[in-house]
């Protein structure tokens, strides 16, 4: 067994951050009520007394409700990570938070009756129903971490985008989900304090008594099962006992990312192993950080606007986790296969001749076939023009952009192991949506070479960054990953603040963030294709190192491959295919996670093939997204981003669900 | 239930053209233009709810606006008429159904400038914004701006007298609520919208509103810094600095008179709600200028000339 010579370290840390929060704390209560009067307004504030009914009502469930969060999740995410072997597991990644997101959106906007109901029935309810999905999906597979994870992503993904969608064409009248969706600590009573303190209580008990199975879970399941687990069994446990403590919290108190993730991030990159004290100290790490973040938020002057502390979680533990990410040393086994299995498919080099033909007449199909309104209609030859002018940018660029997605998500799980790794989280995206957002708000009247100059710069800027930190030694794979879920965590606070600020041009930004090819012009069409092509008729160069990659450090370096240079080389490409893509069709589209899997999935293993057929499945995917995006609620459009996700989500679940165990 | 989401839905059962045969788009929109009954005036194209509203004020029926189900909600007035063609989502207006419709004039929003270089082969694009959108500026005349920006579109559509005529109009309707409103008593007002038990957006000195209020000499109760669109959000213990104000709370009526009823703590501490003043008014756009302006205006007049309740 390890010991834990860094407990020092960690002690250190919770005693920083819990007197940092206690500090806090004090100057908001003195600012709310004299230091002298805070017992007596916590006891009894006269009806008219709006300062003593503010702390007694408002302040201090909200101080209980920080902590209550933030050490639920913090341990659900650690008990996550433990369980599934994934540095990137948190709260978010089972669809447990989306699935009650959705819920609630399509309660406030179809069924408000159902409200009465109260927000937490609802929320429960999605949240369940998103585990059960979950659970349903991976059963064959014994619950193997990988098929967890993926199904998990999943089911998040898809929730979310279907929320998504519901915000797109509802935002008017969502502001309240906003700032629930955004975390939202903001109390009126010690109701949900009453409703969360117990059940939050049988979940830590419950998870002190799955410390040992944790511990060998952590192991390899192979090796977990000689020890006489039951893994299967100490899975669903373990999952059983995280969903719980997320979904009482989601239902409570709304969606916070982040905290899940650094919390235990936090206490592993400092050293500590033993699960027991793993869980205990992530649980108190996450409690103070989310009560520090919280008080410095009410510290703030908001008068302008006000901060959810859920997004702004990141404002603390981004800089936090950046800073340890390099101390940050593999605490479990990495999950074994990169994907799932699945047989390999005989000649793929017709079969992708094939699949490229089918490709090209599906590309012109969606330009010559729409639907006008009332009707579905093939276009005359002297319409075809205007055919043209307004769908051929379009397709172009969905096709372009989804191919190049998919190829950088095929050499990002490759390069780096990870079957969550996609270029979405890869920060590049979230840069290049600063920018934007910063023009839009620095100019009324933003032309469209501004905006893709505003993308491009912040692309570039977070792109540089990236490059810089891959070349130090420690940063590289999951870790780059992990400094992406911090910058999008960034962006996310943003987007938060400016829903709840309801601002007029809100509709503008959710639509472009969706994924939208509405303002591809021929010339960035034509851009994304020259790209795409230069990307392919150059991928043979890396094919060697993408079947090498998986071999693993020491043996490629035998090898005689140079690995730092070649991991330099493989993460600028993605950074530079991922811009590319993300500044003509926006950041969100899950083509980048889904194309390489579908590719595996559908039998081409080898880099060649893989690269290849994710390429076609990509540009597929996102084309025919497009397409039906454009038509199927015409004259309204759902942007191309949103749609591949509930499009290409099923076909993967289905992918996923046929094969045998 | 709104629009969109209903056709979200209903989409398969208006897909049955599919079956029946393949209609050109060549018939079906020589037809709609003769339904139109086209005559002299000028065909417009409105692509966000500003632009519809003014250009509906003047008299004109555009040939289509933006999210119209939502447009009847949350902007009610001037009516909009239902011939006027659905164009999608305010920020993606459908560019083809644009170009089928072949408009004479498009006027849209500046925040959609960026689509005006392709759509300036179709029609005449006119960037309208009666919202006076500066920076730093303290107290905005956005009726005054609103008036110009809007004669000067007028201009440019042909329809200068119809522009004169409503801003003289609006400043009369105003000036009614000057009459209505001549025994006020004076207490400064709170025009919030409660979001939820905690959080209301609050309009402060430089919003629309507040130049309507400027007309009858009421003062406003929130002081406090504000989006360049004259709102911020805010917790609503801060509603405390003004203990003699009454409240006016615009949109979701219904999330008000709860919130009443449930006697939430600190919402019912404050004290102009202790003693009934407070006014629940319909949903009021706070940018789309001078049919905006005028909304408020009456229905705000009505409200405040009503004595309080008590609770």
């Amino acid at each position: 067994m390890i010991t834990d010579l860094k407990l020092p370290a960690a002690l250190v840390l919770l005693a920083v951050l819990s007197l940092l929060g206690a500090t806090l704390f004090a100057l908001n209560a003195a600012a709310l009520v004299p230091v002298g009067g805070w017992i007596d307004a916590a006891l009894a504030a006269p009806p008219d007394a709006t300062r003593a009914l503010m702390f007694r009502f408002s302040f201090l469930p909200r101080v209980a409700m920080a902590l209550l969060v933030g050490a639920a999740l913090a341990l659900a995410g650690a008990i996550l990570q433990r369980a599934l072997r994934n540095q990137l597991a948190e709260p978010a990644t089972l669809g447990i938070s989306a699935g009650a997101h959705l819920a609630l959106a399509i309660a406030t906007v179809w069924f408000p009756g159902a409200l009465v109901l109260g927000r937490e029935g609802v929320a429960l309810i999605g949240a369940g129903l998103a585990l059960a999905a979950v659970m349903a999906l991976s059963w064959r597979r014994a619950l193997s971490p990988v098929t967890v994870i993926l199904s998990g992503l999943l089911v998040s993904l898809y929730c979310g985008a279907f929320a998504a969608i519901i915000t797109l064409f509802n935002h008017d009248l969502l502001i309240g989900l906003f700032f629930w969706g955004a975390g939202n600590l903001g109390q009126q009573d010690w109701a949900q304090v009453n409703f969360l303190a117990p059940r939050l209580l049988v979940v830590a008990l419950a998870s002190g008594l799955i410390i040992r199975p944790l511990t060998l879970l952590g192991l390899e399941d192979e090796g977990a099962r000689s020890l006489g687990l039951s893994v299967a069994g100490a899975r669903i446990a373990a999952l059983v006992i995280a969903v719980v403590a997320i979904g009482f919290t989601t239902a409570a108190a709304g969606v916070f990312g982040f905290v899940g993730l650094a919390g235990p991030a936090l206490v592993r990159s400092l050293g500590v192993r033993r699960t027991g004290l793993y869980l205990l100290l992530s649980t108190l790490v996450g409690a103070f950080l989310l009560l520090t973040t919280d008080q410095l938020i009410q510290l703030l002057p908001t008068t302008y606007r006000l901060f959810p502390t859920g997004a702004a979680t990141a404002l603390l533990g981004a800089p936090l986790l950046l800073y340890l990410l390099p101390r940050l040393r593999a605490s479990c086994a990495p999950p074994t296969a990169t994907s799932l299995p699945s047989a390999r498919r005989a000649r793929p080099g017709i079969v992708l001749a094939v699949a490229t033909l089918i490709l090209a007449a599906i590309f012109i199909a969606t330009l010559v076939v729409g639907h006008d309104g009332t009707h579905w209609a093939a276009s005359s030859v002297n319409q075809m023009q205007g055919a043209i002018d307004w769908r051929l940018p379009r397709s172009l660029a969905a096709l372009c952009a989804g191919a190049i997605l998919a190829m950088a998500g095929c050499i990002l799980q490759r390069g780096t192991g990870n079957p969550m790794a996609s270029p979405e989280i890869l920060g590049i995206s979230s840069g290049a949506m600063l920018g934007v957002i910063v023009l839009m708000f620095s100019t009324a009247t933003a032309s469209r070479s501004m905006q893709i100059a505003a993308g491009g710069a912040g692309a570039l800027a977070v792109l540089l960054f990236m490059i810089a930190l891959s070349r130090r030694s420690g940063f590289s794979g999951d870790r780059l990953l992990l400094t992406g879920v911090a910058l999008s965590s960034a962006t996310g606070l943003i987007m938060a603040v400016l829903m709840t600020a309801q601002d007029p041009r809100l509709g503008q930004l959710l639509s472009w963030v969706a994924g939208s090819t509405y303002h591809a012009t021929m010339a960035e069409a034509g851009f994304t294709a020259t790209v795409c092509l230069l990307a392919l008729a150059g991928s043979p160069l890396i094919f060697r190192w993408l079947d090498l990659m998986p071999l693993g450090q020491v043996t490629i370096f035998s090898l005689g491959v140079p690995v730092a240079m070649m991991r330099y080389l493989l993460f600028a490409l993605t950074a530079i295919l991922t811009a590319t893509a993300t500044i003509v069709i926006g950041p969100l589209s899950f083509v980048g996670l889904m194309g390489p899997h579908i590719a595996r999935m559908l039998g081409f293993h080898r880099a060649r093939e893989q690269l290849l057929a994710a390429a076609l499945c990509g540009g597929a995917i996102l084309l025919i997204a497009d397409w039906l995006g454009r038509n199927l609620i015409f004259p309204f459009q759902i942007p191309a981003g949103l749609a591949t996700t509930v499009l290409g989500g099923p076909f993967m679940l289905w992918l996923i669900a046929r094969r045998r165990s | 239930m709104a629009m969109p989401s209903a056709s979200l839905v209903s989409a398969p059962v208006t897909r049955r053209g599919f079956a029946t045969g393949i209609a050109s788009l060549a018939l079906a929109i020589p037809a709609f233009a003769s339904a139109q009954g086209l005559s002299n005036r000028p065909r417009i194209a409105t692509l966000d709810w500003g632009s519809a509203a003014n250009i509906l004020a003047l008299g004109i029926h555009p040939l289509a606006a933006p999210e119209i189900e939502r447009y009847r909600r949350l902007m009610v007035e001037p009516d909009i008429p239902a011939d006027v063609r659905e164009l999608g989502l305010r920020s993606e207006p459908n560019l083809e159904l644009i170009d089928a419709l072949g408009p004479d004039f498009i006027i849209m929003n500046p925040q959609l400038a960026a689509l005006a270089p392709r759509l300036a082969p179709i029609g005449k694009v006119i960037l309208f914004e009666p919202h006076l959108l500066a920076a730093g500026l303290l107290h905005p005349d956005h009726l005054t701006h609103g008036a110009e920006q809007l004669e000067k579109m007028a201009q440019a559509i042909g329809a200068d007298q119809a522009a004169l005529a409503y801003v003289d109009r609006v400043n009369a309707d105003i000036a009614a609520g000057t009459e209505k409103l001549a025994r006020y008593d004076g207490r400064p007002l709170f025009i919030i919208s409660l979001v939820d038990a905690n959080r209301a957006l609050v309009f402060g000195t430089n919003s629309l509103f507040q130049n309507v209020l400027d007309r009858w000499n009421i003062r406003n109760g929130w002081s406090g810094e504000t989006s360049i669109f004259g709102h911020a959000t805010i917790t609503l213990d801060r509603l405390m600095g003004a203990p003699d104000a009454r409240i006016v709370n615009i949109g979701a009526p219904a999330r008000m008179a709860y919130a009443l009823k449930a006697r939430i703590p600190v919402l019912t501490s404050l004290a102009p709600i202790r003693q009934g003043r407070i006014r629940l008014l319909p949903d009021i756009l706070f940018y789309g200028g001078l049919p905006c302006a005028a909304r408020f205006a009456r229905l705000a007049a009505e409200a405040l000339a009503a004595p309080d309740l008590l609770p």
